[in-house]
């Protein structure tokens, strides 16, 4: 007779069940590792990053086991075979909106544990009127870096898409007790800042922040001059629906601007993370002068640097075209110039710019990424040139 | 000014004069929270955990003068074998169930009795449980668990009992002062 775990093991090889994949994060499952997971009471079979987000449901939600390390009996087994991850997603996915991030295997822990949390214990992919987020409106706290002072403060936000904008207030009396009347009066004062919601960008940054909810948001001011806010909610399930908020946004306008493109084509457009991020050290155009250390974002064909990773302006911002234009990106740095390892070359038609990596693999990964750009032609869409 | 430091150094006669740090378990049920009670107690932080698959361990100073070596060892049924390596030297056992888990009361008891029969553990060492996921739909409040996990029959050693809540902290350090005043209470006797 097979054993319940080999049962259990062959079960997970079923592909039409879905049963290969973590039903959350959809990360393929390794039957021949020692740390595969299962719900039993769901009938999911899970990754242990996931599963430890079980975990945290309570056991009223799900109970969670181990494939290799836990005795499992008859019923639990019986259980497993009759379900499994697909009948699971059609019930807990049935109406999940276009703009919604799934999380991936590499992604934040907020949105992992979020998307969780709204499947099984808030049940909101289940019933349209739960997801808020997709009005057009939200307004609430966050906590927001000064500028100048680099303290967290509260501040009051409103997002309207009918207005296109995302505002937000300085002057907040007993913020918690805001009511529906106090937004209205706040409505009728100058807000602090006016983003518009076209391209306005968001990206889950909470290393750099220090908070497991930090939030950048990146916009182009009335200057087109790139400009970036730092926000943090204490609620992982606010900071997710602001999230998803901004996104819904984003999604509806691109569903104006692209009629005939499907939700697929649409969902890979939207708001996507840096491609790469971290710090770097740089010398002078004339290659002789020391080299300084600036933290480098890679925002689709825009690089930027600051002075500091949390910095509200980037120093510059080069914009990153393809080789027909004469755009190189090449190992080393040319004779003559000052070396501080792991150097490499990226070349744009009006400078060279030298640059140092901190390790080996850093360097490929920024080579490999700024390649990617050069090698492909850019598209119309990209010209999104910073001033 | 005088009596108060006489008590310090009483205090701290009493618990440096027995030598090295004190040796405690902490264990119970895979899920528990065993984790995330080291944790919120060592570094007041609720840290997100996976499961432990081999053991985390951590030197707490729950008083001051008093360290306490706490050896948080997974739960998974099929490490829970591997617990008994642990047993030898353990002056005290905190037992973490998770309340709301009404269906595994049975088991969590099991498992306690095994610890505590078993050989290599000393004899009538002092234990705590802690009644975790007090914040949970559905958890059972301690005297419940007493009756329910029939704790009043574990009459060879002393035990307390606490309500707790690892993620706010709540009823941690009550449970971890309740432990260390038995295991006082403990080496008098037995020494």
């Amino acid at each position: 007779m097979t054993s319940y775990k080999n049962r259990l093991l062959e079960l997970m090889k079923n592909e039409d069940l879905g049963n290969n994949v973590c039903a959350d994060c959809r990360v393929e499952l390794n039957t021949e590792g020692n740390d595969n997971w299962a719900s039993y009471n769901l009938g999911v079979f899970l990754c242990v990053n996931c599963a430890a987000i079980h975990r945290m449901l309570g056991a009223h939600l799900s109970k969670v086991k181990s494939i290799q390390l836990d005795q499992w009996n008859k019923d639990q087994v019986e259980f497993m075979e009759c379900h499994g991850n697909a009948p699971s997603w059609n019930f807990y996915e049935q109406n999940v909106p276009p703009c919604y991030r799934r999380p991936l295997e590499k992604d934040p822990q907020v949105l992992r544990e979020q998307w969780i949390r709204a499947k099984y214990e808030r049940l909101e992919f289940q019933d349209i009127e739960k997801q808020t987020y997709l009005t057009g409106k939200k307004s609430g706290m966050m906590f927001k870096r000064g500028k100048g002072d680099s303290k967290f403060m509260a501040r009051f936000f409103i997002l309207d898409e009918e207005k296109n904008s995302l505002v937000y207030y300085t002057k907040h009396d007993n913020l918690p007790l805001l009511k529906k009347f106090v937004v209205e009066k706040l409505k009728k004062r100058t807000p602090k800042a006016t983003i518009p919601l076209f391209k306005l960008k968001a990206v889950f940054v909470p290393e750099k922040i220090g908070n497991p909810n930090g939030l950048q948001l990146t916009y182009k001011d009335s200057e087109n001059y790139t400009r970036n806010i730092y926000v943090y909610s204490d609620s992982g399930k606010e900071i997710v629906e602001w999230y998803t908020a901004i996104r819904n946004a984003n999604y509806n306008m691109m569903k104006v601007a692209y009629p005939d493109k499907t939700d697929k084509e649409l969902q890979k457009g939207l708001l996507n993370d840096f491609s790469r991020e971290g710090y770097l050290c740089k010398t002078g155009p004339k290659g002789s002068e020391g080299y300084r250390r600036r933290w480098f974002t890679l925002d689709k064909r825009n690089l930027h640097y600051y002075n500091d990773p949390l910095d509200a302006h980037p120093l510059k911002t080069v914009f990153i075209g393809s080789k027909s234009d004469r755009f190189a990106c090449r190992e080393g740095v040319p004779p003559g110039t000052l070396d501080q390892g792991f150097s490499f070359t990226l070349a744009t038609p009006d400078r060279e710019y030298y640059l140092s990596a901190e390790t080996e693999t850093d360097r490929e990964k920024w080579m490999k990424a700024l390649l990617a750009l050069v090698n492909n032609p850019v598209n119309p869409q990209d010209y999104d040139k910073p001033n | 000014m005088g009596l108060f430091f006489s008590k310090i150094y009483s205090l701290y006669n009493e618990w440096f004069s027995n030598g090295p740090p004190t040796r405690v378990l902490l264990l119970g049920l895979d899920a528990a929270g065993k984790t995330t009670v080291m944790y919120k107690l060592k570094l007041n932080e609720v840290v997100t955990t996976i499961p432990t698959i081999g053991f985390n361990v951590e030197e707490i100073t729950p008083v001051p003068g008093l360290t306490l070596t706490v050896w948080d060892v997974g739960g998974q049924e099929k490490i829970r074998k591997l617990w008994r390596h642990y047993y030898t030297g353990a002056e005290g056992l905190i037992f973490v169930v998770d309340s709301s888990d009404h269906e595994r009361f049975q088991e969590a008891r099991q498992e306690l009795k095994g610890i505590l029969t078993d050989d290599a553990t000393a004899r009538g060492i002092p234990f705590v449980v802690m009644a975790n996921k007090q914040d949970l739909p559905g958890s059972v409040g301690p005297s419940k668990l007493i009756d329910s996990m029939g704790l009043r029959e574990f009459r060879s050693n002393p035990w307390s009992i606490q309500g707790t809540c690892a993620t706010t902290g709540d009823g941690l350090y009550e449970s971890v002062e309740a432990l260390c005043k038995m295991i006082r209470t403990y080496r008098k006797e037995n020494r």
